[in-house]
């Protein structure tokens, strides 16, 4: 049997085969798939007028369904696209249904929080984040709506194995550098097809030490290098987050055999990190903090959210650092907890008081400004400091407007100080 | 899939990402006319792909560059391109669920290839022979790959006729 990596052998198993050979094109039965609201009711339509007015779904308890984009409702064709939803999981008894209400959030935080991510897992989603899953081990990759239809009445799909990138990061992080600043690096280095239609697989004694969190983190932006899945080895973290979210779960983890032969390797070693910070309009346009400081770049606002910045470590981090201190004069601060779940911990952990002393706006759940449909829309010229995952042009919903991607630690800082800075 | 396509030529450079292709702040589409109206619209090209009179692009082959189609996986982007009038993009690579979304809708022929042009080539008359996978520019042919495994999902029009016509399945 040729050697494996830990993608290769959940592939191979989801394709009920002994081994893959990379290159080879399978097909692989999914564990668990969501879609969610921009997408719900153009692919409800499809898959009745397709496959059938009574067609059913291949396993109800394998699917997900998120309200995170539009929510809540933009405008009438948003609140009726969230009602197509209501229709679909009534239809289809989807018990896995978070709509905006008591219990919901961005959908790849949901996923994991919910306790719908498992080792070994083959997990899809229509949302190019979906490789957030790899922080517990589990195969996640984005697909689009035709992908996901078929998907949702057969439960398989083809895949090509994929080639895999070692990333090593050994060592100690230096205060306040995180997880985002790792891949932001990563980026620079890469670049924005740097694993192109691979895998990012993440090793070494930094990840095995970063919290589940934080290896979501990482995960989640290896789809700006091309990724087709970003993935680790479980960790005793990512065991205890899964303790808590699936504490009946049998867990299968899967590792790469040690002669596995990787198509690429990065070692980094965590001292040599410091804060990044991207620049407009790509993801891998960054640079040092040490070199953005110096250009004194202005930002009116501070943006925490999104499925990569705005999990409870990161607005704790952002908390930390303001301390209550108001933010510099002509900055708004827009802090969107990723999730209900996450809301509700803020308020446990006493973080709304101290925030809100700070002039932060705190916004209901949801995906919200980071990909430009409402909530902190950016003016014409003007610039923001995000700790989101995409910076393109128009992403913020302006095409005249700047985004500039940094940590949490960083977006505090640059709060406090009108630019951005550590 | 139309097997001979003709027309116009437009061009992208690299790492042409599906927000400008189909932006967020256009969400939720309100049909197909409106997703067409804004294929491309933040992609900075004169003359941009769709033309803002007609509402419709002249252009039918997008030739580009590198990982065409980064970013989200919305499959709006693809769905304006076509809507707006193309049926071919030629690119130096694709991003992988572009790519994807492309083989399974059946509406925009995805061809790999290391092709030598840049802007000059936007308007250029081109065309493309889908079954004998030739290319012509200026009476000069450029033959590509074959789609492997995948040909049966793009002659069988997509992802959900393939599995159709294969399961035995549909209305």
């Amino acid at each position: 049997m040729p050697a494996q990596s830990m993608t290769h052998k959940i592939l191979a198993r989801a394709a009920g085969k002994e081994s893959v050979a990379t290159g080879e094109f399978l097909e692989a039965n999914v564990d668990m798939c969501f879609t969610h609201d921009p997408v719900l009711e153009s692919l409800r339509e499809l898959f009745y007028a397709e496959f059938g007015r009574d067609a059913k779904v291949f396993d109800p308890d394998k699917i997900a369904l998120f309200q995170d984009h539009l929510v809540p409702a933009k405008d009438a064709i948003s609140r009726r696209l969230a009602l197509a939803m209501d229709n679909f999981a009534a239809e289809q008894q989807i018990k896995n249904y978070y709509p905006y209400g008591a219990n919901f959030g961005v959908c790849h935080i949901m996923m994991c929080e919910q306790g719908h991510v498992l080792p070994n897992q083959v997990i899809l989603g229509t949302d190019s984040h979906s490789v957030t899953y790899g922080a517990f081990n589990a195969f996640g990759t984005g697909v689009g709506l035709v992908d996901m239809l078929n998907v949702f009445l057969v439960g398989k799909l083809w895949f090509r194995v994929p080639e895999v990138i070692e990333v090593r990061v050994d060592g100690q992080l230096p205060p306040n550098v995180l997880a985002k600043d790792i891949i932001l690096r990563l980026l620079q280095d890469i670049g924005m097809d740097g694993a192109s239609g691979k895998t990012i697989e993440f090793t070494g004694s930094t990840i095995d030490q970063l919290s589940a969190e934080e290896r979501m983190t990482l995960c989640n932006m290896t789809v700006e290098a091309g990724a087709k899945n970003g993935i680790m080895a479980l960790s005793d973290n990512a065991r205890a987050y899964l303790a808590r979210v699936a504490p009946n779960a049998t867990l299968n983890p899967v590792t790469t055999d040690p002669d596995f032969e990787y198509c690429q390797q990065l070692h980094y070693k965590a001292e040599d990190m410091q804060a990044m910070v991207a620049y407009p309009h790509r993801p891998d346009n960054v640079r040092t903090i040490t070199q953005t400081k110096d250009e004194h770049v202005p930002v009116t606002q501070i943006y925490v959210g999104s499925c990569t910045g705005a999990k409870f470590e990161d607005i704790q981090v952002v908390v930390d650092v303001l301390q209550g201190q108001k933010v510099a004069k002509g900055v708004q601060l827009l802090v969107v907890p990723a999730s209900t779940n996450i809301y509700r911990r803020m308020a446990e952990h006493n973080l709304i008081a101290p925030l809100l002393d700070s002039g932060a706006v705190i916004e209901s759940p949801g995906c919200k400004a980071c990909y430009g449909a409402h909530g902190g829309i950016l003016g014409d010229n003007e610039s923001c400091l995000s700790t989101t995952n995409r910076n393109f042009r128009g992403r913020m919903g302006n095409p005249n407007s700047f985004v500039y991607l940094a940590s949490p630690y960083v977006a505090a800082r640059s709060a406090l100080n009108g630019y951005i800075t550590d | 899939m139309q097997t001979l396509i003709q027309g116009k030529a437009f061009y992208c450079g690299d790492f042409v990402d599906t927000d400008v292709m189909s932006p967020g702040r256009f969400e939720p589409y309100e049909g197909r006319d409106h997703l067409a109206s804004i294929a491309l619209i933040d992609y900075q090209a004169e003359p941009p792909f769709v033309d803002p009179k007609t509402k419709n692009s002249p252009f039918t082959v997008i030739f580009a560059g590198r990982e065409f189609g980064c970013g989200s996986s919305r499959e709006t982007a693809p769905q304006a391109l076509a809507y707006a009038g193309a049926k071919v993009v030629i690119a130096r690579s694709f991003a992988r669920i572009f790519f994807r979304n492309c083989v399974n809708m059946g509406l925009l022929l995805p061809i790999i290839y290391d092709h030598p042009f840049d802007e000059a080539i936007v308007g250029t008359e081109v065309s493309v022979d889908v079954e004998q996978r030739v290319f012509t520019v200026k009476g000069q042919e450029y033959h590509f790959s074959d789609f492997g495994p995948l040909t049966d999902i793009i002659q069988a029009g997509g992802l959900t006729q393939y599995n159709k016509q294969r399961l035995g399945l549909g209305a």
